[in-house]
């Protein structure tokens, strides 16, 4: 399912063309967030002409839909990504992304625009609303520029056209003419580089990539230059839509993201001054006071050289403790070079050249526990992937965030697995160690290779959660975590993965699950559970492990129907929570997923005998 | 004068006919133009040279041992510059009585120590030679590798297609070339055969000596034919092989020789002459010494095996003596225990009585031209105007030159025309596209079934980008083999998502940076070589540690190296882990280990190898030939036709800074490419010293984009949902895009590295009568065709239009007057049509001349 154009600037209104299989007798579009209203107008079966006939083409493949819909987004919209979904009356479909846009927006020229001289004109800043559906098609646009002036070129494409292969790329032209051809155009300058860590996001394929490619070319001279989105290999087909953006690199798009997921080992995550508070939000916090715990027979009394590594991580621990910020000092990479930084903190630089590294000293504790977790603010993975190595005062490895399997003796064998954005260790023994920053290659470094990296006590804490469902198979069949549509009298599953972080997995420990806003005749229900992580091969067995992978535990939720429910005419947003437990206490309720909900009729037939008699239309 | 050929141009159609016709009318322009080419006298009209001065070779020797000797040459040279062996007419004598004898007529051997003069005289001239005389009358202890492996050898029973192959033959294996004695004295004293894969016997040991009854050896009955032996016979029992054999076997069939002795191996071949220019019928005796790993030179020209590569020039008896047959060039290779050399041969006819002095432009033609000179042989004429600019444009651009620029660089006087059209098309856009294509052929930029598309356009994305900043080939290089991370060149590494196993990929990146092939000695020794198992996977070896970081969080794979793998590559022989290794035997300090790849770019790229692999390849490019050739197979047994050239190109290419850029220019400023296709009497034969222009058969990418170019009809290359754009040309495109154009013309698809280049097929000459690149695009409107009967150019003018857009010359005033005879009696289209298809399925359309 996809939609076009693919958005639209704030305070205004257009017609979105949503085309998809399943749509038949859709009768809503809603919008997942405020912001966007939404006027259902029509559906249609989408015929397509074949020198087989259009009868034949209709036997062969499943029938194709176009919804269409008036979008208006409020003038106080937030610019970024929204989600539409389409109503029918077998449930509400997948989310399509739609984008709202601060800019000024335009939609590409139906004059073809597929060579230099034919390019479409257009004024800067804009965005451009663009389709490549045809094999070999690229889009040309044309732009006049002042001698030195800067812009930034970005290619948005939408998520599901990602999900399909849809490389977009960027390429720069200027008329230069040659000795053979003095029409000839030259290429200054070229991109298909995603901005943005390839992430899954809750395992949704259409998730997997970046979907941003984006180019800051400054021109020399002033003249009218080429603008070529095009994709890799020449590749294209209906639902390859994308928006151009041209502005000046200093002008905002004023994009926010919208609800996020927590994000426990995403390199572009934000490490900030509040990071100790969140964590200890996924956890539960012990404020008992310190003597309470005091072991039996402790060795921290007054006498005692080396303070209890408990006491110690509490303290640390508080969230009112402020972290500073320290810098990396030019050379950086010898031992006796290193900044001395306290736990907790909170430490910068830069892997400026190939080869670059920093140090770090810090004092532990015998027993104490540390977390070391790294972020990239700007030029992140796969360009920049920091390796965090920890070692003693006399270089020695203790640990590092590259993840290893076992021995493995085969020249095909996997023996590093990755390198993680955090990892966890214990100090055996107390003393100075060091913390040492560099690229995971001996290759790479940049300018722009920034990190932050927090060094601070380990907090138990519950990780990322992922949710699932699965439709029923007369839909599509997909992994979808985001919609549960619920025959009246049956029940659907939803399935939690919960990764549970830093000594939060203990027999004393708990995480509990409830659905709220369920609405009547529905209720969720313990259910068990043979889940099994998706297909693939068997991940290799980790050396190390401890180090790097939480334990993960799944909990399923059985959500049960009626039969005298009553069927939904729009969607109803329930939400999922898990509120980890530790010893006995409660803590914070966690929202992991607020997903829209249909009960469908069992009987289509009267579903759709129903519907004949409602007006048309819905709004959120 | 109207010739035959001329005739059948005004009967042009589209059918075979009508293709010979338009083959010979090229043909037929060659010959007009031979005539205007000045004739050389070939024939020798002078006296005989007479030597002027006579040495002998060697001209120091140390005899060592009972059983040393050693062979003398006499080398005269000669008034016309020449070498000539005239041993067989010298005669020898000793300053000291009773410290030599000779065993034949210019071998030695000693009979007591001490040291003396040897003089040679002939022809009133004299050349001395010392020796020194050691250890007379000490008998040299056995030696299983000397005396029954060297056997072995020069019986053949070691090489590759017999009992040397990786397997063995008929389960009896020997080491190639007698390399591992002590693996071969195993195998024929204990028995057994070589398993690739494991340790374990396959089946019982059966030896093939037989201690209580020698003579039924099995080594000897089947050398002798007394059992059937699929290698034939290999001696007689009577032969001396035979008896040293048995001789050996009755002694209890000893390894001999222990310590230090045992592993005494020849560590390189010196061959004297190292190249001989012969006269026909003259004659060359070959010398060889053997350099030896405890530092003794040994004379072994009796104990190495020879073989001519062109028996028709030279031939060569089993003791060494050359003997020249016909005019031409060629070597003869010199074969012994694991290693090999070649004489290269020159046969020459007579002398010129007065060899014209041709101008030279750089010092191309200095090495080029003096070696031409040497062999009688003239050099062609500068080219003209018109054949310059289609070559050069071709060679630098894979573009012809547009009608318009053709006719503007006829038309001018400016006597530097030729060095300013090579800047402007060394910096045009055009270069750096036909660099690309170029180097997609050998740095293997594909796609397809084996590479991602993803990957394939990042690393595509690296070469260009490369190319647009005029990279050095040295970094080049460096990045390409050290690339570590998710960059352009990493990307090579990877066939679809796994990395290329290390003995796969070091046999390339030598064979694309070192020239040489490696792959043989991946299994077993290099039969002809000095390459060896344990050379191979030692370079191996450096990329041993190349894992790729492929993660739950991350589509794409990080190439990185991991210093913990330490074990990853085992010698399939020994079956111990290999350290890294140079090619030139050097281990790696384990104190250097930390980035392996940067090692070993950092030693290929600073190797001499490196600099004459590359300029040689882009001398092929250029002349239509390397220096050696094939481009990636130097060996020692295939020698560069001018050594001193490839060293003075390298090194020019060495000290500008690896600047591809400047190496071409180079090239193609010198006087050598700028020579006429057009032979004379002298160089007609010559295929090897660049006397004259060679046609070289335009890439399959470059005729298709020539053909659209001169049909002004862009090709369109599309497939399912993929395609490029309209005017996409065919050297730029991603290699996986469907094209049956270029599959008929065999487009090199880089799944590999080519063996070679592409042979013209009958399927080429069938889709130039029926494909649609020859048929519909002279067609199609909008074409230049269709333009050109539009407008309102007469008959001469297209028909000059077309000859400046094919063959980037105006016809001659015949081809002109028959053409336009032809036009005015046939349908104006049709005839229009078929002259254009005439053009573009010539011989003079399809090759760069």
């Amino acid at each position: 399912m996809w939609l076009f154009p693919l958005g639209g600037q704030r305070g205004t209104s257009l017609e979105v063309e949503i085309r998809g299989k399943g749509l038949q007798s859709a009768y809503a579009v809603v919008a997942e967030e405020e912001g966007i209203r939404t006027e259902f107008r029509t559906v249609e079966e989408i015929v397509e002409e074949s020198e087989e006939g259009p009868e034949k083409k209709k036997e062969k493949k499943e029938p194709e839909y176009r919804v269409r819909v008036g979008v208006k987004i409020d003038a106080a919209a937030r610019p970024g990504n929204h989600w539409l979904r389409v109503v029918t009356p077998r449930g509400i479909s997948d989310r399509v992304q739609f984008r709202v846009n601060a800019d000024r927006v335009i939609r590409e020229s139906a004059d073809p625009h597929d060579r230099p001289g034919r390019a479409q004109a257009i004024d800067v800043p804009v965005v451009v609303n663009g389709q490549i559906d045809k094999a070999a098609e690229m889009d040309f646009y044309q732009v006049e520029v002042a001698g030195g002036q800067e812009l930034l070129f970005e290619v948005t494409r939408s998520q599901e056209s990602a999900a399909n292969v849809f490389r977009s790329q960027i390429s720069i032209h200027a008329h230069r003419g040659s000795w053979f051809d003095p029409d000839r155009v030259v290429r200054l300058a070229f991109s298909d580089k995603d901005r943005g860590e390839r992430v899954i996001a809750d395992r949704d394929p259409r998730q997997r990539t970046g979907t941003r490619v984006s180019l800051r070319h400054r021109f020399a001279e002033a003249g009218r230059y080429f603008v070529e989105v095009g994709s890799l290999g020449g590749q294209a087909k209906a639902g390859f839509v994308y928006q151009l953006r041209v502005a000046p690199p200093d002008q905002p798009s004023h994009e926010t993201p919208g609800l996020r997921d927590w994000s426990e080992r995403s390199f572009v995550r934000k490490l900030t001054g509040d990071r100790l508070e969140q964590l200890w939000s996924r956890g539960v916090r012990d404020d008992r006071p310190a003597l309470e715990k005091k072991p039996e027979g402790g060795q921290d009394g007054e006498g005692s050289k080396e303070p209890d590594p408990a006491q110690l991580d509490l303290k640390l621990s508080d969230p009112a403790i402020a972290l500073d910020v320290h810098s990396e000092k030019e050379p950086g990479d010898r031992l006796e070079d290193a900044v001395e930084i306290p736990v907790p903190s909170i430490v910068e630089g830069v892997v400026q050249h190939p080869g670059d590294s920093d140090l770090f000293k810090f004092k532990v504790h015998a027993g104490q526990k540390l977390a070391f977790e790294v972020e990239t603010p700007q030029a992140t993975r796969p360009d920049f992937n920091p390796l965090l190595q920890i070692i003693d005062s006399r270089g020695r490895d203790q640990f590092s965030s590259l993840r290893r399997t076992e021995k493995y003796r085969s020249v095909t064998a996997v023996h590093l697995v990755s390198v993680d954005a955090k990892v966890i260790g214990a100090f055996e023994k107390g003393g100075d160690y060091y913390l040492r920053v560099r690229d995971v290659t001996l290759r790479k470094g940049d300018p722009g290779f920034h990190y932050r990296v927090l060094v601070r006590p380990q907090i138990p804490h519950v990780g990322d959660i992922h949710l699932e469902t699965r439709t029923r198979d007369f839909e599509d069949g997909r992994v979808d975590p985001h919609r549960v549509n619920l025959l009246a009298g049956e029940a659907v599953k939803l399935t939690l993965i919960l990764e549970q972080e830093e000594g939060f997995f203990l027999p004393s420990n708990q995480i509990a699950v409830s659905v709220e806003g369920l609405p009547a005749g529905v209720e969720a229900l313990p259910g068990a559970s043979s889940y099994r992580l998706p297909g693939g091969p068997r991940p290799p067995v980790i050396k190390g492990a401890d180090h790097h992978l939480p334990k993960v535990q799944t909990i399923s939720v059985v959500l049960h129907s009626r039969e005298d429910a009553a069927p939904t005419h729009l969607p109803v947003w329930i939400t999922v929570t898990a509120r980890p437990i530790v010893g006995g206490r409660l803590g914070p309720r966690l929202t992991v997923k607020k997903i829209p909900l249909t009960i469908l009729d069992p009987n289509p037939a009267r579903k759709l005998s129903q519907l004949a008699s409602r007006p048309a239309g819905g709004e959120r | 004068m109207e010739t035959k050929s001329c005739r059948k141009a005004s009967a042009i159609r589209r059918t075979p006919a009508a293709l010979i016709a338009v083959w010979a009318l090229g043909a037929s322009c060659l010959l007009a133009a031979l005539v205007q080419a000045a004739e050389v006298e070939g024939t020798a009209q002078g006296t005989s040279p007479q030597p002027s001065s006579l040495r002998l070779a060697p001209s120091e020797v140390r005899l060592q041992g009972a059983d040393a000797s050693q062979q003398f040459l006499v080398m005269g040279t000669f008034s016309d510059g020449l070498e000539r062996d005239l041993t067989a007419q010298a005669e020898f004598s000793g300053s000291k009585s009773g410290l030599i004898r000779f065993s034949a007529h210019s071998r030695i051997q000693p009979l007591a120590d001490g040291d003396l003069v040897l003089t040679a005289r002939v022809a009133g001239r004299e050349a001395t030679a010392s020796i020194a005389i050691r250890g007379s009358q000490e008998k040299r202890p056995f030696s299983f590798p000397r005396d029954i492996g060297s056997l072995l050898t020069q019986q053949g029973c070691n090489n590759t297609t017999c009992h040397g192959a990786v397997p063995g033959q008929g389960g009896f294996k020997l080491s190639t070339n007698a390399t591992y004695p002590r693996d071969d004295y195993k195998w024929i004293v204990e028995g057994g055969k070589f398993e690739v894969l494991t340790a374990e016997m396959e089946e019982p040991p059966h030896p093939r000596v037989n201690l209580k009854d020698p003579e039924k050896s099995l080594i000897l009955q089947k050398a002798t034919l007394q059992v059937p032996h699929g290698g034939g016979l290999r001696f007689g029992s009577d032969s001396p092989q035979y008896a040293r054999i048995l001789q050996w076997i009755q002694l209890g069939a000893p390894y001999g020789e222990e310590g230090e002795s045992e592993n005494i191996q020849i560590e390189s071949l010196e061959v004297y002459p190292r190249a001989s220019v012969l006269d026909l019928d003259g004659k060359q005796q070959i010398l060889v010494t053997a350099h030896l790993s405890d530092g003794r030179r040994e004379d072994v020209t009796r104990q190495v095996v020879y073989e001519s590569i062109n028996r028709s020039v030279v031939d060569v008896d089993e003791g060494g003596l050359v003997k020249a047959h016909k005019t031409g060039e060629t070597s003869v290779l010199v074969r012994a225990p694991g290693r090999a050399a070649a004489v290269r041969f020159g046969v020459i006819a007579d002398p010129l009585p007065s060899y014209p002095e041709a101008p030279e432009n750089n010092f191309i033609d200095r090495h080029v031209f003096a070696k031409l000179k040497k062999f009688n042989i003239v050099p062609s004429e500068l080219s003209s105007d018109a054949e310059f600019l289609r070559r050069v444009c071709l060679d630098l651009t894979g573009t012809l030159p547009p009608p318009n620029r053709v006719r503007q660089f006829l038309a001018s006087t400016d006597p530097d025309k030729r060095n300013r059209i090579i800047e402007i098309l060394l910096n045009s856009p055009e270069f750096e596209e036909f660099l690309f294509f170029r180097y997609g052929e050998i740095f293997r930029w594909y796609g397809g079934a084996t590479q991602l598309g993803k990957d394939t356009q990042l690393y595509g994305e690296w070469l260009r980008q490369s190319i647009a900043i005029n990279k050095p080939y040295d970094q080049l290089a460096v990045d390409r083999i050290a690339a570590q991370g998710y960059d352009g060149p990493s990307r090579f590494f990877y066939q679809l998502r796994f990395i290329i196993p290390p003995a796969e990929m070091i046999a390339e990146q030598v064979r694309v940076y070192l020239a040489r092939r490696l792959d043989c000695a991946r299994c077993h020794n290099h039969p002809f070589e000095a390459w060896s198992q344990d050379q191979f996977w030692g370079m191996a070896a450096f990329y041993g540690r190349m894992v790729d970081l492929r993660d739950s969080v991350m589509d794409d794979s990080l190439l990185v190296d991991d210093p913990a793998l330490k074990d990853r590559v085992v010698h399939p022989r020994t079956k111990k882990v290999v350290q890294p290794r140079f090619l030139d035997g050097r281990e790696l300090p384990e104190g250097e280990r930390t980035d392996l790849r940067m090692k070993l770019a950092q030693w290929i790229v600073s190797h001499p190898y490196f600099a004459e692999a590359f300029v040689n390849r882009v001398w092929d490019w250029f002349l239509g030939k390397g220096i050696v050739h094939p481009v990636d197979d130097f060996r020692s047994t295939n020698p560069p036709t001018h050594p001193e050239l490839l060293k003075a190109l390298a090194e020019d290419f060495r000290v500008n800074g690896h600047d591809v850029k400047h190496l071409m220019r180079v090239i193609v400023q010198s006087r050598t490419y700028q020579l006429s296709g057009i032979p004379n009497q002298t160089n007609r034969g010559d295929r090897l010293n660049f006397s004259h222009a060679l046609p070289k058969p335009l890439p399959a990418a470059v005729l298709l984009d020539a053909i659209s170019q001169v049909t002004e009809v862009p090709e369109t290359f599309a497939s399912g949902e993929r395609g490029f754009a309209a005017g996409t040309r065919a050297i730029a495109l991603m290699p996986s895009m469907p094209s049956q154009f270029m599959d008929v013309f065999e487009r090199n698809e880089r799944k590999t590295l080519p063996e070679g280049k592409p042979e013209p097929a009958l399927a080429q000459a069938l889709h130039m009568l029926t494909g649609k690149t020859f048929t519909e695009k002279l067609a199609r409107e909008g074409g230049r065709v269709d333009r050109l009967l539009r407008s309102e150019a007469g008959d001469g003018e297209i028909v000059d239009e077309l000859y400046l857009a094919a063959l980037s010359r105006f016809p001659t005033a015949e081809e002109r007057a028959r053409l336009e005879a032809m036009i005015s009696e046939r349908p104006r289209r049709e005839a229009v049509e078929s002259l254009a298809w005439g053009l573009i399925s010539s011989r003079q359309f399809s090759h760069n001349h």
